[in-house]
C-alpha cells in the first residue's frame, strides 16, 4: 500500500515536472528562434511572412537571393510581403513532411522547392494547396500558359497542375569539341550506336593498358535510366498510369514494353569497349579536365563547366543519344517544383502565390537560367534580348530549352511513391550491370522486381 | 672523458633525431587538417585541377571572405557554442542530483530507480532519434536551442559515473556535516561538489564535446538558417550539386576547427587530466 | 512541524532525482516503447497505425538482405576501426610516454583529431578521396574511386574512424602509461621483461582497466556510427557502407517507409545490448583492478 502510494507520488511528480519542463523549454526557445512571433502580420501593416525553402547554392544560389531581395523591397513590399529565403540542400521535403506529421504549423514552409516525383506525396500532406485550386481562386498574373507543355504536365497529377515548374533541366551530352575533332568526328553521337564507335577512337590507355582517358562517362541511376526509357518513343513509359501521373503507380512496365531491355542491350555492347566509366558525382568535373571525352548529365551543370572548363578546349551540348536510330521519344524533363502549403494564414498564402508567380516571371527565369543551366520555365525568357545575346554567347544553355519545348507528353520523370528507394534499385543494379555481375536479363529482372516489390508495399502501408 | 661526452652527445643526437621523428609522424597524422588549410588558400581551379598540386600559388583569401560575408558562419559557432555548453551543464546539475540521491540516501524503489538508469546505458540513442524527434516537435521545440538540447540533458552513463566517484567519499562525512549544522543542500554544494571536480570536468568536457560535434540530431530539429550548428552547415555548404565549392568548404572547416583546436590545445593537459580522474575510476 | 520535516525528508531523494527522470523517461524509455509498439504494426507514411501486423515487419526486415549488409557492415566496421586505432594509439603513447622538450609539440600533433568533428573530417576526406581530384591518387598513383567504388568504399570510411579515433585512444592511453610508477617498469626490466613482452606481460595488465574503457567506449560508438555514411556515401555503393543507424535513417525520413525503420530499430537495439553486455562480462573476467 505504503509502496504503491510512494509509486504514484513519484509518478504525479514526474509527470508535472514534465509539463513545467516543457513550458520553460518553449520560453527559452524564444532567445533563439527570434523572427518566430513576427510571422502573420497583415492587419497592423506589417508584411506578411513567406517562408521559402529551396536547394540552390552557390552562384545561383546568390542569384536567388537577389531575387528575393529585391522581390522584398519591390513589388514585395507593396504586395505587404516579405519573403524569407532558406537554403535547405535537397531535405527540405523531407523536413516538410515531418513538419506535418506532427502538424508543427510554426517551423513548416509556405514554398517549398521538391522534386516533381514527390507530387503524389505532397498530396497527401493536408497543407498542400494546388496551383490549379490558386489559379481558380486568386486568379494569376503569370498566365498558365507562360509556362512551356512539357513543364505543365510535369507538375501535373491527375490533370490537376499541383506546382509550378522550378529549376528544371534534361539530361544533356556533354561533348569535348577538340576531342572529337582530332578523332575524325565533326557532330556529336547522335545514337548508342555512333556512342560506341566514338568511344572506342576516342578512348585512350597508357602502356600498361590502364584507361587515361575515358571516350565516354556518365552514372546511371533512376534519373538516367528514365530518360532513357521516355527517350525511345513517345507511348514508353516507366511505370503503369502513364508512370503514376493518372494514380498512385502500382507497377514498373519497362520491362514488359521492352523498353528496358533495348536500352540495356546496347548499354552492355558499350560498357564492352571498355571506354565507358560508370562514375558518380565528379562526372561534370572530370569532363571539364578531359578525363572524358563525352558525358552525360543535368543541364543544369552549364554554368559549373563553362567555369571549370574556362578556355582549356571546345566544348557542346546536344540531346542524348537515342537507344536506337529512328526513336520518337525525347529525354525526360526533370527537375523540381514550387509546392504551396496553406499554414491556416490566407494572407500568407496569398503572398506565397504572389511570390511563386515573381519567380516564374520571365526575367527571374533569365537570371536563374543563365547563371546554372536549368531551362528558362517562362516561354517568354526566350523572346528576351538579353536571353537571345545570351544564348548567342554561349549556346550549350539553349540545347535544353529546345529539347523541352518539343518534347512528348511522355517525356516525363515518373511520380513513383517511393523515389528514393526505387533510385537505390536501379543505382544498385546498374553498378552491378557495368561491373559485369549482372546479364541485360539479369538487370531487367532485377530493376523490375525490386521496384515493384518497394511499390507493393508502399500499397500495403498507404492505401 | 672523451668517451663519456660523445656518449652524451650521442645521446642528445638521438633525443633530438628522436623528438624530429616524432613531430614528423605528427604532421603526416595531421596532414588531412593541413591539407584542409591549403586548400582554403587555393582558388577552385588549383584545387580541381588534375596534377599534384599541394601548395596554393597565391595567398588567395577569396574563400574565407565568401564564407564570413555569405553565410552566417559566426552565427552558426555560436550556436554550437549555446547548445554544447548549457547542454553539458545541464547534464552535470542532472546527474549530480542524481548521484548524490543515489549515494547518500536510502529510499523505497531505489533499486529499481537505479536500474532504470543503467538500463538507458544499452539503449543507443541514435536509435531513438526518429521517435524522439517527434517527440520534440510535439513540445513544440523544433528551432529551438532546447529542442536541440533536449536529449543530451541527462546521460545514465554520467549519473553512474558521478556515483562511482561519489561512492569514494564514506556516508560519515554527510552524517558528520549534518550534525555539525550543515544542510543536506548545503553540503551538497559547499562540500561535495568541490571535492569532486575532476569528475565533474570529465562529465562537462565528455559531454560538450560530443555536443559540439553532433550532427545528425541538430539536423533533424533545426530548418531555420538561424538555428543551424556548424557542423550542419558545413555538409550543406558540400552537398551543392551545381558547383564545386570545395575551396569555401574547407576555408569554412578551418574556420570551424580553430576555435575546437585552440581550445584543445591550450587545455590539453587539463583535459587529459579530467578525462583519466573520471575514466579509470569509473 | 515535525512531520512535516519527516515527509520533506523522505522526498528528498526523489525530488533529486526527478530532473534526471524527466527525460530519461521522456527521451530513452517512452520512445522506446513506443518504437517496439508500432514495429507491431502497419503504419502509413504519416506514422498512422493502420492494422495491426504481429512479427510482419520483423519478418520483412529479416528477410531484406540489405538490414544483413548493413549490420554485417557494423560489425565489420567495430571489428577493424577499433583495434587498430587501439594499436596505433598505443604505439603512438609508447613514444610520447617520456618527456622530452618538444613533447608537447607531438603530443598535440598526435591528440589532435580529437578535436575535429565527424562532418568537418567527413568533407575534408571527401575531397582528399575524389577520384580525379584527390590528392590520395595523386600522391600514390592510383585511380581509384575510393568512396564509390564498392570494394572500397566502407575501407575508406574506416580510415576516416580510425584516424579521428586515434586522438582520442591516445591521450588516455598517454596518461594511463605516464602513470605506472617507474619502479614498476624498472622492476620488470630487470626481472628480464623487455620489449614486447615487457608490454604484453607488466603493461598491458596494468592499464587494462582504461583499454577497457576505451574498449566499450569505441564499440559503443562504432555500433552507432553515422556520420560519414549519411554526409559521404549514403549507404551506397551497393550498400556496401550501409550500416544499423543510416538504414534505419533512411527507411524512416528519406523513404517514410517507418515499418521497417521501427523494426529494425528494435533489433538494432538488440544487437547492441547483446554486444555491449557481453563486453561487461569480458570486463569481470579479464581486467586487473588494482
Amino acid at each position: 500500500m505504503k509502496k504503491a502510494l510512494a509509486l504514484l507520488l513519484a509518478l504525479v511528480m514526474v509527470l508535472g515536472l514534465a509539463a513545467c519542463g516543457g513550458n520553460s523549454g518553449s520560453n527559452g526557445s524564444n532567445g533563439g528562434g527570434s523572427n518566430s512571433g513576427s510571422s502573420s502580420g497583415g492587419g497592423d501593416g506589417s508584411p506578411v511572412e513567406v517562408v521559402f525553402w529551396h536547394s540552390l547554392s552557390g552562384a545561383v544560389g546568390d542569384e536567388l537571393q537577389k531575387i528575393v531581395d529585391e522581390y522584398n523591397t519591390g513589388r514585395g513590399a507593396e504586395q505587404g510581403v516579405h519573403v524569407e529565403a532558406v537554403y535547405q540542400g535537397y531535405d527540405g521535403t523531407d523536413k516538410q513532411i515531418l513538419a506535418y506529421q506532427i502538424k508543427d504549423t510554426e517551423n513548416a514552409c509556405d514554398i517549398n522547392v521538391g522534386l516533381t516525383s514527390t507530387i503524389p506525396s505532397m498530396l497527401e500532406l493536408g497543407w498542400t494547396v494546388k496551383v490549379s485550386d490558386l489559379y481558380d481562386k486568386y486568379g494569376g498574373w503569370v498566365e498558365k500558359d507562360s509556362f512551356p507543355e512539357a513543364l505543365v504536365s510535369s507538375v501535373s497529377y491527375q490533370g490537376d497542375m499541383v506546382g509550378l515548374p522550378f529549376l528544371n533541366s534534361t539530361l544533356l551530352l556533354y561533348y569535348n569539341k577538340d576531342l572529337l575533332s582530332a578523332a575524325g568526328f565533326d557532330a556529336p553521337p547522335a545514337t548508342l550506336d555512333e556512342v560506341i564507335e566514338y568511344t572506342k577512337a576516342l578512348t585512350e590507355k597508357d602502356a600498361s593498358g590502364n584507361v587515361t582517358r575515358y571516350g565516354f562517362e556518365c552514372q546511371v541511376k533512376r534519373y538516367q535510366l528514365v530518360n532513357y526509357i521516355s527517350s525511345q518513343s513517345p507511348e514508353a513509359y516507366f511505370g503503369d498510369l502513364e508512370s503514376g501521373r493518372g494514380g498512385p503507380m502500382t507497377k514498373v512496365v519497362a520491362g514488359e514494353n521492352g523498353t528496358l531491355k533495348n536500352f540495356l542491350t546496347k548499354w552492355d555492347e558499350l560498357v564492352e569497349t571498355g571506354g565507358y566509366q560508370y562514375v558518380e558525382g565528379v562526372v561534370a568535373e572530370e569532363f571539364a579536365s578531359q578525363t572524358a571525352a563525352m558525358a552525360l548529365f543535368s543541364s543544369s551543370k552549364v554554368t559549373n563547366v563553362l567555369g571549370l572548363v574556362g578556355d582549356s578546349f571546345q566544348w557542346g551540348t546536344a540531346p542524348i543519344p537515342a537507344v536506337n536510330a529512328g526513336d520518337t521519344g525525347s529525354s525526360a524533363v526533370g527537375g523540381s517544383t514550387l509546392v504551396l502549403f496553406d499554414r491556416g494564414d490566407e494572407a500568407r498564402l496569398k503572398g506565397a502565390w504572389d511570390f511563386a508567380q515573381y519567380l516564374s516571371t520571365a526575367d527571374s527565369q533569365y537570371r536563374i537560367s543563365t547563371n546554372s543551366g536549368y531551362v528558362p520555365t517562362n516561354k517568354e525568357a526566350a523572346e528576351l534580348d538579353a536571353m537571345k545575346a545570351f544564348w548567342e554567347e554561349a549556346p550549350q544553355y539553349k540545347t535544353a530549352f529546345d529539347i523541352v519545348m518539343n518534347a512528348p507528353a511522355n517525356a516525363q520523370e515518373p511520380m513513383d511513391l517511393t523515389y528514393n528507394e526505387i533510385d537505390g534499385v536501379i543505382v544498385d543494379a546498374m553498378r552491378q550491370f557495368c561491373d559485369r555481375q549482372l546479364t541485360v536479363d539479369q538487370a531487367v529482372d532485377a530493376i523490375v522486381s525490386g521496384c515493384n516489390q518497394l511499390l507493393d508495399e508502399w500499397h500495403e502501408a498507404n492505401d | 672523458m672523451t668517451s663519456m661526452e660523445a656518449k652524451q652527445r650521442q645521446t642528445r643526437l638521438l633525443s633530438i633525431a628522436f623528438q624530429a621523428f616524432c613531430i614528423l609522424l605528427g604532421l603526416v597524422l595531421m596532414a588531412p587538417v593541413i591539407y584542409c588549410v591549403l586548400c582554403s588558400f587555393m582558388q577552385e581551379s588549383e584545387i580541381v585541377s588534375t596534377d599534384l598540386h599541394l601548395w596554393p600559388d597565391g595567398f588567395y583569401l577569396g574563400n574565407y571572405i565568401a564564407v564570413i560575408t555569405q553565410t552566417k558562419i559566426f552565427r552558426f559557432m555560436l550556436n554550437s557554442f549555446i547548445v554544447a555548453f548549457v547542454s553539458s551543464l545541464a547534464r552535470v546539475v542532472t546527474s549530480c542530483l542524481a548521484a548524490y540521491a543515489f549515494t547518500f540516501f536510502n529510499f523505497r524503489g531505489k533499486n529499481l530507480l537505479f536500474l532504470l538508469v543503467l538500463g538507458t546505458m544499452i539503449v543507443p540513442a541514435e536509435m531513438l532519434m526518429v521517435q524522439n524527434y517527434f517527440t520534440t516537435g510535439e513540445l513544440g521545440l523544433i528551432n529551438t536551442y532546447a529542442g536541440m538540447m533536449i536529449i543530451y540533458l541527462v546521460s545514465g552513463a554520467n549519473i553512474f559515473l558521478i556515483r562511482q566517484n561519489f561512492m569514494n567519499y564514506p556516508k560519515d562525512v554527510r552524517d558528520a556535516a549534518l550534525v555539525d549544522g550543515c544542510g543536506s543542500l548545503r553540503f551538497f554544494w559547499r562540500i561535495l561538489l568541490p571535492m569532486s571536480g575532476p569528475v565533474l570536468a570529465t562529465v562537462f568536457i565528455s559531454s560538450f564535446v560530443n555536443v559540439w560535434t553532433t550532427y545528425l540530431w541538430p539536423l533533424m530539429v533545426t530548418n531555420k538558417e538561424e538555428m543551424r550548428t556548424v557542423q550542419v552547415v558545413i555538409t550543406m555548404l558540400n552537398s551543392s550539386e551545381l558547383n564545386s565549392l570545395y575551396g569555401q568548404v574547407m576555408a569554412a572547416a578551418v574556420v570551424i576547427l580553430i576555435p575546437s583546436i585552440a581550445v584543445f590545445v591550450l587545455f590539453q593537459r587539463r583535459i587529459t587530466a579530467g578525462l583519466m580522474a573520471g575514466a579509470v575510476k569509473g | 512541524m515535525k512531520a512535516g520535516k519527516r515527509i520533506g525528508k523522505t522526498l528528498e531523494p526523489y525530488l533529486y532525482l526527478v530532473p534526471s527522470f524527466i527525460f530519461l523517461i521522456g527521451f530513452v524509455y517512452y520512445p522506446f516503447i513506443k518504437n517496439g509498439w508500432l514495429s507491431l504494426n502497419i503504419v502509413n507514411q504519416f506514422r498512422e497505425i493502420r492494422e495491426f501486423a504481429g512479427l510482419r515487419n520483423y519478418v520483412r526486415v529479416l528477410s531484406d538482405p540489405e538490414f544483413y549488409q548493413a549490420v554485417g557492415n557494423t560489425f565489420i566496421y567495430v571489428l577493424v576501426t577499433v583495434p587498430v586505432s587501439m594499436v596505433i594509439a598505443y604505439f603512438l603513447a609508447v613514444l610520447a610516454r617520456k618527456k622530452r622538450k618538444a613533447s608537447i609539440v607531438y603530443e598535440v600533433l598526435f591528440a589532435l583529431s580529437m578535436a575535429t568533428s565527424d562532418a568537418v573530417i567527413a568533407v575534408i576526406f571527401q575531397l582528399m578521396y575524389s577520384n580525379q581530384l584527390g590528392v590520395i591518387n595523386k600522391l600514390f598513383g592510383t585511380s581509384i574511386d575510393w568512396l564509390n567504388d564498392p570494394k572500397y568504399a566502407l575501407l575508406s570510411l574506416m580510415i576516416i574512424q580510425i584516424w579521428h579515433n586515434i586522438g582520442y585512444n591516445f591521450l588516455f592511453m598517454l596518461s594511463s602509461l605516464r602513470g605506472l610508477s617507474g619502479e614498476v617498469l624498472e622492476g620488470a626490466s630487470l626481472d628480464g621483461c623487455t620489449g614486447l613482452k615487457l608490454h604484453t606481460k607488466v603493461i598491458l595488465p596494468l592499464v587494462s582497466p582504461m583499454l577497457f574503457f576505451l574498449l566499450l567506449k569505441d564499440i559503443a560508438y562504432g555500433m552507432t556510427v553515422s556520420s560519414y555514411t549519411l554526409i559521404l556515401t549514403g549507404g551506397g555503393p551497393n550498400g556496401t557502407t550501409q550500416t544499423i543507424i543510416t538504414y534505419i535513417y533512411q527507411k524512416a525520413i528519406t523513404s517514410t517507409n517507418y515499418n521497417y525503420a521501427f523494426a529494425a530499430t528494435m533489433l538494432g537495439f538488440a544487437i547492441s545490448a547483446v554486444l555491449i553486455s557481453l563486453s561487461m562480462i569480458l570486463e569481470k573476467k579479464k581486467v586487473h583492478y588494482t
